[in-house]
């Protein structure tokens, strides 16, 4: 598999060393970026600034969605003063089972991964029916500050040619 | 029945309708009433007997629809009464309103209801053709048929109904006695009627050709009333018309009307709205000088006694909330007035210097009740914004007096001239006489509007920020513009204002920096205080601004005539005592007393609105003044060369650059978490790049080396939205460098900036582990974001070295793309990064290599992303919140557009159709890439408007470009191509017509060649889009600028499909009503002939299709009168 390579870690190697949050100015935060607001980590979904009277200095207005829980959360902060961000890691396991409500994943040493649990909702469902039909599925677990959901998943392509609908032949030569 | 029972039952379930928790009972009440059995006779009973008002205004209503559907009867048959028949409609209202009492207001009822059933915007949807409802307005309009009759009818009814009103001389009627005009009906649908027949849209007068087919859709089209706002004209009357519309007794009348409804805001309103059509009559409607000056008189003495009242009424004025209304409507009077009639002829009255005398002083009431505190708690009630408007409208009059007796005096090929030269000779026109008046009153209302501005500064502090992306400078433009027209015309007097008025602030902020005190001597200084000052100052620089130079975008912009004409006098006094010189001195000073050091008390007391104003102020006047280029006047002022100029001419201009250049850094550091001066700041740069001679200027100065390297270490540290347009800026600047050393040196330090973050997080031993890790991720999105602004600052001076630095990292990049595939945030910055690059980057200038090393990366760069993407299933949690959904599609989308369009830049031929080289070229990449992106989009995600108009963009460019490739264009794509051309969404559906053409063409000219195979899978297609044409053509609402793309389609599809389009002809007319057939028949026949046999074979360019292009319009013109139904 082409992007075979980058898989060799697991969350506890991408968090050993690196501090749960990092510090950042207000005013250099991110759109679509995270920040810890009420002490969750959130992605910023709107970002916006306002000003106290027409020649105070600048605020800044967050707003985020908790990355466990989707739940909104506001914050507003001079722009010049600092915020946490925390560190984000997304990755993508091999799903071997389900298992009483956890999902049972392949780490990339070989050993297996079962304390995430399968998400609420449509996703989770469709993960058990994809499952159920025997499809081969990568799901990409999201983690921060200690803990862990899976946000999206996908059939493990068996044959990165089949999928792909060549109409043009001269590609070929190519790839 | 129980008659009063039920009427009893009734009035209580209206009352229970007004209440919430009743309603409903009520409803049923009401709804049971209606199926319940003799309720018409209830009905009669309880409408004349009720008292109350729910059901009184039901019987208004009933009578309202009764009287439409009468008007909506005698329009449909009026086909089939013969003219002199058609005239019992006129007799019929005449003899209902020449009797008393309620038949009177039946009459004036009806007239109205036919007026509103014969006009274009108000006619109900009947169902008959288009032609219909233009023939019977042409018919109710003309000559003396019914609308002139039922305007000398509504006349007598006012005039009637005005005696009421009007105490009488002799003192026999007292107030007491005088009814309330609320209660008037009769008055009030006479007075509706009057403004509709004074607003009424005359078919040949005011017509635009295209406009009578296509409006038909009234309701969505600008009601007439908005378009006589926007306009500011009264349109056009026949001159049947002049008899009564010039009679003095009908002006007079109109004027009194709107004194003595006083007590009513509708009818205010309406008596208004007439006036203010009466007051710019045009003069063509006159016959000789003696009409003009008689109207010219009365209109002038009616308005001078409504300024008068306006100021009578002062005292009481705050118990009056009609007086904002008044207000404007007086000045919309004036202006109407003032602006219709050439100023030579207004000067022949002997009483329009008084005139205009009050109106000056009006323009200066207005301005300062703008700033009056009128609840006394700081806030601005909402009549200031009243008063604004009627500032704003008074204003645009003075401009234009102003600017007629320029153009007279000086003329000018390129304006418009209103004043008529040999007409105004004839007359005692004295131009030097009035210009001299209007100097005076140009003084007076400039002064009064600094002032007021400083005025209204005092509650700054008050003001909410709320206005987004607005700026003063824009929200204020058009008035900034305007008050610079005439502060200009006393410009030594304005401008010293202005400097004094600078210093002064200049002065109290150095004082309080210094000190800490208040001028005044106070030492706790009120946040008020200081905001204040700020606000003032923000705008006497924006006066400034605009007073010293004009605004324009990509021209060469030079010093305003009358400044230069100023300044160039003066320079006997030296550059010091030069008001042109002086002024931009002091705003750079107080540009420099606020660049303060950020850790300084001071700093937290400065605003960053007004830095982000000064440097508009030095973005705009810079363009203009700095290093002045002499070559382009014809006369020069000495003072602003030395203060200015280049140092060739001995100018000072390089010390203020290298000031602006130290400002610049200054100000960075301070506002380094503010995005608006950052913007700014960066726009002045930006702007400056454009200027040789500025931009020259910068790349001389060693500060500008200095400059460069600041900005590229504390990148990081600025706000997101900064990144790119600030490399961006640097690059272009830098890339002006004519020494192509130095150039490469300039580029060498952006390019190690950019290089040195990519390579400190990309090169990591630990990057494995750490590349999801913040700081990491910082790196490469911050990188990332600098390579997007140099792909976005590529042009021809740097093309080959911006390619070959980017190229370095090309595999880095799909590097990134594999490690980040799950973190959208760096997925959307690498998609950007190549979008900016093929849209910028001159592939034609490049070398064979080069060129396939891009093509290479781009279908790796859709392959890693189909690859990561297809069949992918994201949990809810992070699509929500997404207020950009799928933007990394959209970005994915252009990207291969902006390829397709590099296919057809410069002297490059690539369109390799006989390349057996085995190399890479375009349509294999756009191919490519569109095949990877075709599965990960379905129907749902098309009816986003951005995403569905990049689709049809490519898929319109994809056929337009490669035709002969399209032989598997698959079906998908052809289908919602076809959507396209029904959306009202205009982009899209012009685009989706200029995809249909090609295809059409390429079908004919292979059916020519025999090569039937080739395109028959098509012929289905093709069918279906004719019809969707026809469709859209005759039967719908059509947008008239797609008549150029359609008639291209249309002409392809009717050469590839003649089969086709004959036999939906035949079922379209087969599908008339038989009296329309022939007629249709014979104009299909006309468009049929007009279509050549064969038509060109590669393009089709708008040459070729111009006279069937006609031919088609004659045709829409023709059939759609009839065809469209309402």
């Amino acid at each position: 598999m082409a992007d075979e390579e980058h898989q060799h870690h697991d969350f506890q190697e991408a968090g050993s060393g690196a501090s749960a949050t990092y510090p950042v100015q207000c005013s250099a935060l991110r759109k679509n970026g995270y920040v810890l607001l009420k002490n969750r980590p959130c992605k910023i979904v709107e970002m916006s600034t306002s000003k106290t009277g027409k020649h105070g200095h600048a605020k800044v207005h967050l707003v985020g969605l908790d990355i466990f829980t989707g739940k909104k959360l506001e914050d507003i902060s001079p722009s010049t003063h600092n915020m946490d961000v925390p560190n984000v890691t997304r990755t993508e396991y091999q799903l071997l089972n389900i298992d009483d409500g956890f999902l049972s994943l392949m780490t990339s040493d070989g050993s297996t991964k079962d304390d995430v649990r399968v998400p609420e909702a449509e996703i989770g469902e469709k993960i058990q029916s994809d499952f159920d039909e025997g499809k081969e599925l990568l799901v990409t677990i999201i983690s921060a500050m200690g803990e862990e959901a899976a946000i999206s998943y996908k059939e493990a392509p068996r044959c990165t040619y089949t999928c792909i609908q060549l109409v043009d032949s001269q590609i070929l030569k190519f790839y | 029945m129980d008659l009063s029972v039920v009427h009893r039952q009734i009035e209580e379930a209206c009352n229970d309708m007004q209440v919430p928790a009743t309603r409903l009972a009520g409803e049923q009440v009401l709804l049971s009433f209606k199926q319940a059995s003799g309720n018409l006779e209830a009905c009669k009973y309880i409408l004349v007997d009720s008292k109350m008002c729910m059901i009184l205004s039901l019987a208004n209503y009933a009578r309202e629809q009764l009287l439409h559907a009468i008007s909506v009867v005698t329009k449909r048959s009026l086909d089939d009464y013969y003219d002199e028949e058609k005239q019992a409609i006129l007799a019929q209202v005449q003899e209902l309103v020449s009797s008393t009492g309620y038949s009177q207001q039946i009459g004036i009822g009806l007239a109205n209801a036919l007026t509103d059933e014969f006009s274009t915007t108000k006619s109900s949807n009947v169902g008959v053709t288009w032609n219909f409802h233009k023939k019977s307005k042409d018919f109710f309009e003309a000559s003396a048929n019914i609308l002139l009759p039922f305007f000398e009818i509504v006349l007598r009814v006012l005039h009637q109904q005005l005696q009421l009103y009007t105490v009488k001389e002799n003192g026999t009627e007292t107030n007491s006695h005088r009814p309330d005009p609320r209660n008037d009906t009769l008055l009030a649908i006479a007075v509706a009627l009057a403004e509709k027949i004074l607003t009424w849209d005359f078919s040949n007068l005011n017509d635009t050709v295209l406009a009578g087919t296509f409006i038909l859709e009234g309701s969505d089209t600008i009601l007439p009333e908005d378009e006589l706002f926007l306009t500011a004209k009264t349109r056009a009357f026949p001159p049947q018309w002049r008899n009564i519309l010039l009679n003095s007794d009908v002006l007079q009348m109109f004027f009194t009307l709107l004194k003595a409804v006083q007590e009513s805001e509708m009818l205010m309103h309406r008596t208004r709205q007439c006036l203010i059509q009466l007051s710019g009559l045009r003069v063509e409607i006159f016959e000789n000088e003696a009409q003009i000056k008689e109207y010219m008189s009365i209109i002038i003495r009616g308005i001078m006694t409504f300024i008068n009242d306006l100021s009578v009424d002062l005292p009481e004025r705050s118990a009056s909330h009609e007086y904002g209304p008044r207000l404007l409507g007086v000045t919309q009077m004036i202006r109407r007035f003032l602006c219709t009639i050439p100023l030579d002829i207004l000067c022949s009255n002997s009483e329009i210097y008084s005139f205009l005398q009050e109106v000056a002083q009006l323009t200066a009431i207005c301005l300062r009740e703008t700033s009056t505190d009128k609840d006394g708690l700081g806030y601005l009630v909402e009549e200031s914004t009243w008063s604004m408007e009627a500032f704003d409208e008074l204003l645009a009059i003075w401009v234009k007096l102003v600017q007629d007796v320029q153009n007279y005096i000086n003329p000018n090929p390129y304006s418009t001239h209103e004043i008529d030269i040999t007409r105004a000779q004839m007359s005692s026109f004295n131009p030097e006489g009035i210009m001299g008046f209007l100097a005076e009153a140009s003084y007076h209302i400039t002064a009064t509007y600094i002032d007021t501005r400083i005025e209204i500064a005092k509650f700054a502090i008050f003001e909410e920020d709320d206005y987004g992306e607005y700026k003063d400078w824009d929200t204020y433009g058009d008035q900034l513009m305007s008050i610079a027209i005439l502060g200009r015309v006393v410009g030594q007097k304005t401008l010293e204002r202005l400097q004094g008025l600078l210093h002064e602030r200049f002065s109290r902020l150095k004082t309080f920096f210094n000190t800490g005190v208040a001028v005044d001597g106070s030492s706790i200084v009120s946040y008020n205080y200081l905001s204040s000052l700020h606000e003032a100052t923000h705008w006497l620089i924006l006066i400034s601004g605009f007073m010293l130079t004009d605004s324009g975008e990509s021209e060469t912009l030079l010093v305003p005539d009358a400044l230069m004409q100023l300044s160039i006098p003066q320079s006997n006094l030296g550059k010091n005592r030069d008001q042109v010189v002086m002024l931009p001195k002091i705003i750079i000073e107080i540009l420099e007393l606020f660049s303060l050091d950020s850790s300084t008390v001071e700093a937290s007391h400065c605003s960053p609105r007004v830095a982000e104003t000064l440097f508009w102020f030095l973005e705009r006047w810079a363009k203009t003044y700095l290093l002045i280029d002499e070559s382009y006047y014809s006369s020069m002022s000495q003072n602003l060369v030395a203060a200015f100029g280049k140092p060739t001419s001995q100018g000072e201009g390089i010390r203020i650059l290298e000031l602006i250049i130290e400002l610049t850094k200054r100000n960075f550091v301070l506002w380094n978490a503010d995005v608006d001066p950052l913007l700014q700041i960066v726009r002045m740069l930006n702007s400056f790049a454009k200027e040789s001679a500025l931009r020259n200027g910068l790349l001389q100065s060693e500060k500008f080396i200095s400059l460069i390297t600041f900005f590229t270490d504390n990148l990081n540290t600025l706000p997101e939205v900064i990144h790119n347009i600030l490399i961006q800026t640097i690059t272009i600047i830098t890339s002006g460098e004519s020494n192509p050393d130095l150039r490469l040196n300039y580029f060498k330090i952006i390019a190690q900036a950019i290089e040195k973050r990519l390579i400190n997080a990309l090169q990591r031993p630990d990057f494995d582990q750490k590349y999801q890790q913040a700081d990491v991720m910082t790196d490469v999105m911050n990188a990332l974001e600098m390579f997007d602004g140099l792909a976005l600052a590529s042009s021809i001076s740097n093309n080959a070295m911006v390619f070959s630095f980017c190229a370095k990292y090309f595999e880095s990049f799909v590097r990134i793309l594999q490690y980040y595939q799950n973190c959208p945030e760096v997925v959307i910055l690498v998609l950007r990064f190549f979008k900016s690059f093929v849209g910028h980057i001159e592939f034609s200038q490049l070398a064979t290599e080069q060129n396939q090393l891009a093509y290479k990366t781009i279908g790796e760069i859709f392959k890693v992303y189909s690859e990561a993407n297809l069949g992918k299933n994201l949990s809810k949690l992070i699509e929500e919140g997404n207020e950009e959904p799928y933007s990394d599609i959209s970005i994915l989308l252009s990207l291969l557009s902006e390829l397709i369009a590099t296919d057809f830049r410069g002297f490059f031929e690539s369109d390799s159709a006989q390349d057996t080289s085995g190399n890479l070229n375009v349509p294999n990449i756009v191919f490519y890439g569109i095949n990877q992106l075709v599965p990960l989009i379905n129907q749902e995600m098309l009816k986003i408007p951005r995403l569905c108009s990049g689709y049809i963009r490519l898929v319109s460019n994809i056929i337009e470009s490669y035709p002969h490739r399209l032989i598997n264009l698959s079906a998908e794509l052809l289908n919602s191509l076809m959507a396209s051309l029904d959306t009202p969404i205009y982009d899209v559906a012009r685009q989706g017509y200029q995809a249909i053409t090609p295809l059409a063409l390429f079908a004919h000219n292979e059916e020519r060649k025999k090569d039937i195979l080739a395109v028959q899978h098509l012929y289905p297609f093709l069918d279906k889009f004719l019809q969707i044409v026809f469709k859209c053509l005759l039967f719908k609402d059509f947008e008239a600028n797609l008549i150029d793309p359609a008639a291209e389609s249309l002409v392809a599809l009717i050469c590839a499909r003649r089969n086709s389009y004959n036999s939906l002809v035949s079922s379209i007319i087969a599908q008339q009503a038989p009296d329309t057939r022939n007629h249709l028949q014979e104009a299909f026949y006309n468009l049929s002939i007009s279509v050549t046999e064969t038509l060109p074979e590669s393009v089709l360019r708008p040459r070729d299709v111009s006279g069937f292009r006609e031919v088609l319009f004659r045709f829409l013109m023709d059939v759609r009168g009839f065809l469209r139904i309402k």
